[in-house]
Formats: C-alpha cells, structure tokens, sequence
C-alpha cells in the first residue's frame, strides 16, 4: 500500500502520467492521496507486524492521525469550498511546479482516508473493533463502488457531481487497504463473525465471496454484451434474472445440503451426549467433571447419592472439598498431574461426605479435551467402595482366623485336591513327617504313602471323589527320616478338593500292638499255669496217696498226720491255680451278653447247694431281681461267689439268714446279698476286693481270697461297681450296681437265648 | 468167653504223671496191655510203623492217651496227623491233659478227638478217672475192624 503510495509519488515528481494516472485520459491519483497511501499503508503495517509494542503501535497511531487529518481537511475544504492549499504544496514541494493544475482529492477519497485513518487509530489502541471494522468496511464498499463504476464505465460511480474523480488505482488501494484493516484483526469484531469455525461462519466464508463477485460479474458481462449491440435492455435484464435466480437457487442448494450435513452431525452428536447424560445420570457412581482451576464443573445423582450434596451446593465450589482434609493439597497435586501429563489415574482416597463422614472412594481421573485437543480440564469418577473394603477386611480376617488354626492345630491339617495332591498342609506335618512344608504343597501324597497301603488310599480317594466323607481311614506315611508314620484320616470332599484332619497315632498303634504283645503273653503264661503247675501238684497228691496206702498202719499218728497235710496243701494250691485262672479268663475273655433272669439264676444256686448247707436251715429271702443284659457265665461267679461267701460266714450262726435284693440306682440298678454272718471291720472294706486279701484266717474261713476280686472284676467289665458293708459280727452287706445299658434288657423277643 | 483185651498206647511225656496213670490203669489189670511212649513224635513213629517201631506186629491201638503238651511233636499235632490219616483216622483218641483252656478243647473237639479228659488234682479222683478210661476204652468199647487184638 505504502509501495503504491510511493510509487505515484514518484510519477509526479518525474512527471511520468504512466505513473500517476494507470490508464490514458483517466483520472490521476493525486500526490496528496498517495501520501495518505503512504502513511496508511505504514500503519497498517505496523499493525499487522508479528510482534506489536509501543512502538509500533506509537508509529501506527500517528500515521493514522496524519491520514485522518488529511482527509479531514480536504473534506472541510469542499464543505467551506476553500482551499488550504494542501495538495499544491505538496506538489510543490515534491515537483518542479510545472504542473500547475493537480486539482484537488476526489470528496469520496476524503472520505475514505477519514474513515480508514479512524479505522487504523481505533484498530492500534485495539478499541471498539466492531466499529473500527464498520468504517473500514464502508470505505470498501465505496471504494468497490468506484472500481465497479471503472468497469462498468460508469462515471456516476467514481465522481461525485462536478469534483474530482476517485482514480482507478486509487479505488483499487482504497479496497485493497479496506480489506487489508478488515483482515487484519479477523479475530474480533464482525470479522469474527466470519472467521469463526461454527457451521454459519463456514458457510458464510464459502459463500459471500462467490455472492459478491457473481452480480458483478453478470451485470458486466450484460453491460459489455449491451453495449456491443448484441443483446437489447430487456434481454440482458432477462438474462441478469435467469442466470440470478439459478444461480442464488443453487447456492441456496448448496447451503442447504451443507447445513444438513452439519445439522445430522449435530444430531448425532446430540444423541451421543444424550445417551452420555442418561449414563452418567443413571450412573451409581458419582461422575464429576472438574474445570482446570478445580472447580466443579458438573455433577450427577450419583455424586449426590455417595456425598449428601445437591449439584447447586458443589459446582462452582473447589473439587477438594469433596477430600478428606488432610488430604487435600495432595488432591490438588493429583489434579494438577492428571491436567499436566494426560493420564488416567485410577486412586484410592479418602473421601468426605457432606455430613463429614469419611469413606474410601476408588478414583479414576481423566483429562477432558475440547475439539482442538487441548486439554480443558478433567473427569473424576468416584464410587463408595466402604462396603467392599470393609468386607474384604471382614474376610481377610476370617481367613486369617481360620490360618491361626490351621497353623495351630496339634492335627495334621490338609486342603488336598482327588488328583492326588496338597495343595496347603499346615506346620504340624513337617513336625511329624519332616519335610518342609514348601516341599509338601504341590507334592503327590501318593508318593508317601507306605506301598501296602496305596490300594486302601486309592478306594478312599474314590469314595472323596464320589462326595462321601471318609472317617477312620488309617494309612501309612513315609517320614524323611525313612520310618512310617500311622496317619489316622477324617476328611471331607467339596467338588474336587479334599479338607482333612488327620492325626498321628503311630504311638497309639504301638501301644496297642504292645498292649496285644502284653496280651498274648499273658495268655501264653496262664496257659503255661493251667498245664504246668497243676502237674506237680497232682504227683504230690498222687504220690501221698500212693504212700498212705503202701504204709497202712506201719506209720504213726504224728506221720499220717504230716502226709494228711501234705496232701490237703497240694489241694488248697490247687483251688489258688484254678482261682487265679479263673480271674485271668474273667478279665480277658470278650463278653457275651444276653438276657439274664437274675432271680432265676439265684434260686438255681439255692436249689443246688450240697447237702450240708442244706441241713443249716438257712432262711432264704429272695426279693423280685431285675433281668439283665449280661454275660452268662461271668454273671453266674459273680452271683455264686457272693451267695457262697454268704453262706460261708454265716456257718457259726444258729439262724442263719440271707436276703438277695434290690433298688434302683441313679443310672442304673443295684443288687444286694445281705447276712447276718460273722460281719467284718468297715476299716478293711477296701481290701475285701484284692486279690489275695482275706479278712479271716484260714481256720476259720477256707477260701483262696480271689472270689471277691474276681467279682470286682465282672462287674467292672460290665460298667457297674461294688462296694460292702459291715461291721464284726453284724453281718455283711455286698452290693454290685449294674448301668442302665446294661440293665436294660431289652425287648424280650429278641432275647429268647437269655431265657432259661 | 471173656473179650478180648485192647493195647492201650499212653502219650505222656513226663514219667510222674506216666507212673500215676500206670499205677492206676495197673489196679484195674490193664498195665500189660499199655505202651507208654515219651512223646508225639513215637506216637507217630508207632502208628506208621517206622524207627523203632518198624517191627511191632499189626493193629492199631484200642485208644491212644494222648497228652497235650509234649516236646517235639505236640498233642494237638498228633491229634491233627492221625485224624487226616486214612489208614489211622478211625482210631479212637482221647485228650488226657492238665488244661481245662477252652481253646484246647474246641480245637480238640473240632479235630475229632473221641474224648477229653482233665486230669485231677486229687488223686483218687484221678485213679477213678484214669481207671474207668483204660476199662472203657480197652474192653467195654468195640473198637474199630483194623484195631490189635
């Protein structure tokens, strides 16, 4: 602009009218207008430079106001219709003087600088853009109007009544500095307007140019056709409004279809927001989003449900309010992170209700960006997971719970899965087997297991694998150390694992295998008794005889009596033998129980004792006796061992009286022999059950000292007890409880055996 | 015509007890007709007829007595041998023991033995038992085809 402006000037000083006026007989620009070019152009210039400060704008200001006062004063002089003498002096001042007749600057030129100079000014101080482009824009359109007059050759256009005429490249500059203000802050103003990246704005840009130069071309073309004589006035109008209404028509088609296009995207865009809006109202979560000073931006139901506040009391409010106080400038740093280095962050906080209660939220954090990508700030969605955390702690201390007794166990704890492996032992079998835990877990328990035993194993996994619980299985375990180990096993399958308690009873089965040992031994030693120590008792029996006889009369009284003796030894050691196995068979051999009549089996007793006790005159009381779930024989020592004692101590008595009875007793019944015998001293009842224990010495009493002891035993064996009392020459009472399993005869059908 | 007397083959391996059995089988004027061996194994050696025994004449016993613990071959086990036997199982046996063991007689009974016998502490009991066996089992009983005479 400054370039054409210098340009002219320099035709004028030359005198060059090629310079000054573009086209033969034109009007020239005049020299006083090319300095207003000048200056304008400089302005603009400046304005338009990539850095702007005070300078420049400084610079752009005062070349706006020389423009400005320019045009100012040539338009006051064709008001007052005086002449300053501005443009002469230039010229003069530039020229030789020999043009004496430059004439003046055309009014509309006037015009134009006053507007486009207040244009520039306001533009430099960047005030009232609006207006600054309304006067930027007039001098375009009075300036299109002169150009257009140019080219339609149409002097109205360009010269206003008899003054001065704009020249052509002067409404050429005017259009190209008015556009060049237009343009040079796109960004404010009306420009904006057109400038902008909406759906109208783009239209507008695609469309005005085309609005702008198709009239102007038709309307040439018209005139040029016109005047050439080809065509009349009323055809070129024709014409005019053809190629006019077809052409608006499909520039309205054009605008249509593009603002359909924007307007399905729009829709679709639409609907994608509002299916977005409906997830996030519906959303349980709280959904935030958060502007990039932290405040809240927007808010959900969710948010409300999880902090207590209602949307209108949170945005527009700091995000931290929603953080647990200590935590807060933490939560800002988060923020500044997330809206910094573009990452979703996934957190778990304590967060703060509305009430103060505080909760563990989990946390996701993303950046929100606009259309062009930046970063506008952030979404935050946050759930109350209070419950979850706390029931994983519940559970984790349950479990832990259940790990101290795993861990505890004096059992041999296992989870074992039916393929045959551990999968967790607790410590108590490295105790017991000696290999490491670690090494245990994961291993195959089949490896372990004694080869004897692997059949047994395998049904018992079959059975676990069919969901039935196995108990009281025993098998053998290989320890590190090479010895076996007896496992006795409780276990029980869920789906394919295997939970099992098992114990170590290696101990236990040597005890037993030792207490059968001891058994056996036992037995083998009262059958060496029974065979071997009656034998040399018979030979000294046999012998004595033998002697007596062979002796008969030769042998005094004194040695007939030393034989006598000698023999009645040989048979008291005798019953002691036969005392002493019949205690042994009594302790050892199973019980055989069945229905007893006891009260049958005591008159059985009565009925049979031998002659002389008969003779006694014993008085017999036998009151109703329960039947019983017993053994036979053991029963039948127990009752002839306590009758025979009975009658026993009550030989030295005239009337001698025994009475069998009975009561019931807590759990069970009690039975009694009772007589009126020689009694005995209650401080030795104690020893009356011991083997061997006698509280009378032999002369008076016979007797081996086993009965007694051998009725303890029975009824011990039975689950009952005994018990005596007495006092000397009182009489005796012994008593035998029986419990109630075994009292309890049952139902008699089943027991038909038991009747005799 | 009085019958004729049976052997009676005495299995006792202790000689109190053989001589007690002798004096008594004696008062019943059975003590020539009585073998006394010391153990199973002779029992067998006799019946079968091998060792020492190889040239005794022909015949089984009338009955054996047989004691139940005896070195080397005890016995249940001569019981067992002659019961499965089938030249010899037809040959009455009868247990003179000391044991009155349960075991001993079950076993004793389910082998097939004839009679069972405890021996008595006192003696005239046992002379009266002893006796009445020997009396019995040599001439009251008829005794098997194949039994010496």
């Amino acid at each position: 602009m400054a370039c054409v402006g210098v340009v002219v000037m320099a035709g004028w000083a030359a005198d060059v009218p090629a310079l000054t006026a573009v086209l033969p007989d034109a009007a020239p620009m005049k020299p006083i207008t090319a300095l207003g070019f000048v200056l304008a152009g400089v302005a603009l210039g400046m304005l338009v430079l990539p850095r702007p400060n005070r300078f420049t704008r400084l610079t752009a200001a005062v070349c706006a106001s020389v423009v400005i006062t320019i045009g100012g004063m040539v338009v006051v002089e064709y008001v007052l219709d005086r002449e300053f003498g501005i443009c002469t002096a230039l010229v003069r001042l530039l020229a030789s003087g020999a043009a004496s007749d430059l004439g003046q600057m055309a009014p509309t030129t006037a015009v134009c600088f006053v507007l486009l100079g207040v244009a520039l000014l306001l533009l430099a101080f960047e005030r009232r853009p609006h207006l600054a482009q309304s006067l930027a824009l007039t001098a375009w359109l009075v300036a299109a109007t002169a150009a257009l007059g140019y080219l339609y050759v149409q002097e109205t256009l360009y010269r206003v009544g008899l003054y001065t005429p704009m020249a052509v490249h002067t409404a050429v500059a005017f259009f190209v500095l008015a556009s060049g203000i237009l343009t040079a802050r796109a960004d404010v103003g009306w420009m904006a307007f057109l400038t902008g990246d909406r759906a109208g704005s783009d239209i507008a840009r695609r469309i005005l140019p085309i609005i702008i130069v198709f009239p102007v071309v038709v309307g040439w073309l018209r005139l040029l056709t016109e005047r050439a004589g080809h065509i009349d006035t009323a055809f070129g109008v024709a014409l005019t409004a053809t190629a006019s209404a077809t052409s608006m028509s499909v520039f309205v088609l054009v605008i249509a279809s593009r603002l359909n296009a924007a307007d399905s995207v729009r829709l679709a865009a639409e609907q994608s927001s509002a299916r977005l809006a409906n997830i996030v109202e519906a959303s349980d979560d709280a959904i935030i989003s958060v502007a990039r000073d932290h405040t809240i931006a927007s808010w959900n139901p969710g948010g409300e449900r999880i902090y207590g506040y209602a949307a209108n009391e949170v945005i527009g409010r700091p995000f931290s309010m929603l953080v647990s106080p200590e935590l807060r400038e933490d939560a800002a740093s988060v923020l500044d992170r997330t809206l910094a280095e573009d990452q979703v962050q996934h957190l778990r906080r304590t967060h703060m209700a509305k009430d103060g209660r505080l909760f563990t939220a989990d946390v996701t954090l993303s950046p929100i960006r606009d259309a062009s990508g930046a970063i506008i700030g952030l979404s935050d969605v946050v759930r109350d997971v209070t419950r979850e955390v706390q029931s994983q702690e519940d559970l984790r201390r349950r479990e832990e719970a259940l790990d101290a007794f795993f861990t505890t166990s004096l059992d041999l704890l296992c989870i074992a899965d039916t393929g045959g492996r551990f999968l967790r032992v607790n410590p108590e079998w490295e105790r017991v087997l000696g290999y490491p835990v670690a090494e245990l877990e994961g291993g195959v328990f089949l490896d372990y297991v004694h080869p004897d035993d692997i059949a047994a194993t395998l049904e018992a996994i079959g059975r676990l694998s069919d969901q039935q619980n196995v108990a009281e299985f025993v098998n053998r375990y290989r320890a590190k150390d090479g010895s076996y180990r007896y496992i006795e096993w409780r276990s029980h399958p869920v789906g394919d694992f295997i939970y099992a308690a098992a114990r170590d009873i290696t101990e236990r089965k040597a005890a037993e295998s030792a207490l059968n040992e001891a058994n056996k031994e036992l037995e083998s030693f009262s059958y060496s008794v029974s065979h071997d120590l009656r034998a040399p008792l018979r030979h000294i029996s046999g012998f004595v005889d033998l002697l007596e006889q062979s002796s008969a009369g030769c042998l005094d009284e004194r040695s007939q009596h030393y034989l006598t003796t000698i023999a009645e030894s040989a048979h008291d050691m005798g019953d002691l033998i036969d005392g002493l196995l019949t205690l042994s068979r009594m302790g050892r051999a199973a019980l055989s129980m069945e229905r007893l009549d006891l009260d049958g089996m005591v008159r059985e007793y009565i009925e049979n004792v031998d002659d002389d006790t008969k003779r006694r005159g014993i008085e017999w009381v036998v009151g109703e006796l329960p039947a019983v779930r017993a053994d036979r024989a053991m029963m039948r020592q127990v009752l002839s061992n306590l009758l025979g004692n009975a009658v026993k101590y009550t030989g030295p008595r005239k009337r001698p009286r025994i009475e069998v009875g009975t009561y019931p007793e807590e759990g069970g019944v009690a039975v009694f022999v009772r007589d009126n015998g020689v009694g005995f001293d209650m401080a030795y009842a104690d020893k009356l059950f011991g083997v061997f224990q006698r509280l009378h010495d032999a002369t008076e009493f016979e007797g081996t000292g086993i009965g007694l002891a051998n009725v303890r035993r029975v009824i011990s064996r039975h689950g009952g007890r005994t018990w005596a009392e007495g006092a000397v020459d009182q009489g005796a009472t012994f008593f035998f409880s029986l419990p109630n399993r075994v009292a309890d005869p049952g139902p008699e059908d089943h027991d038909e055996v038991g009747k005799s | 015509m009085m019958r004729e007397i049976g052997t009676l083959l005495l299995a006792e391996d202790n000689p109190k007890d053989a001589e007690l059995t002798l004096m008594a089988l004696e008062k019943h004027n059975l003590a020539n007709k009585v073998l006394w061996v010391h153990d199973g194994e002779a029992v067998l050696d006799y019946m079968c007829r091998r060792g020492e025994f190889a040239d005794r004449p022909n015949g089984n016993p009338a009955v054996i007595l047989l004691d139940l613990k005896m070195a080397k071959v005890d016995g249940m086990e001569v019981l067992r041998a002659i019961r499965s036997d089938p030249s010899l199982r037809t040959t009455p046996v009868v247990i003179l023991t000391s044991s009155r063991e349960e075991r001993d007689l079950v076993e004793s009974y389910s082998l097939g033995v004839n009679a069972y016998v405890v021996k008595p502490v006192k003696f005239d009991e046992f002379f009266e038992a002893v006796g009445q066996l020997g009396v019995f089992w040599a001439i009251t009983n008829e005794p098997p085809p194949d039994t010496a005479r």
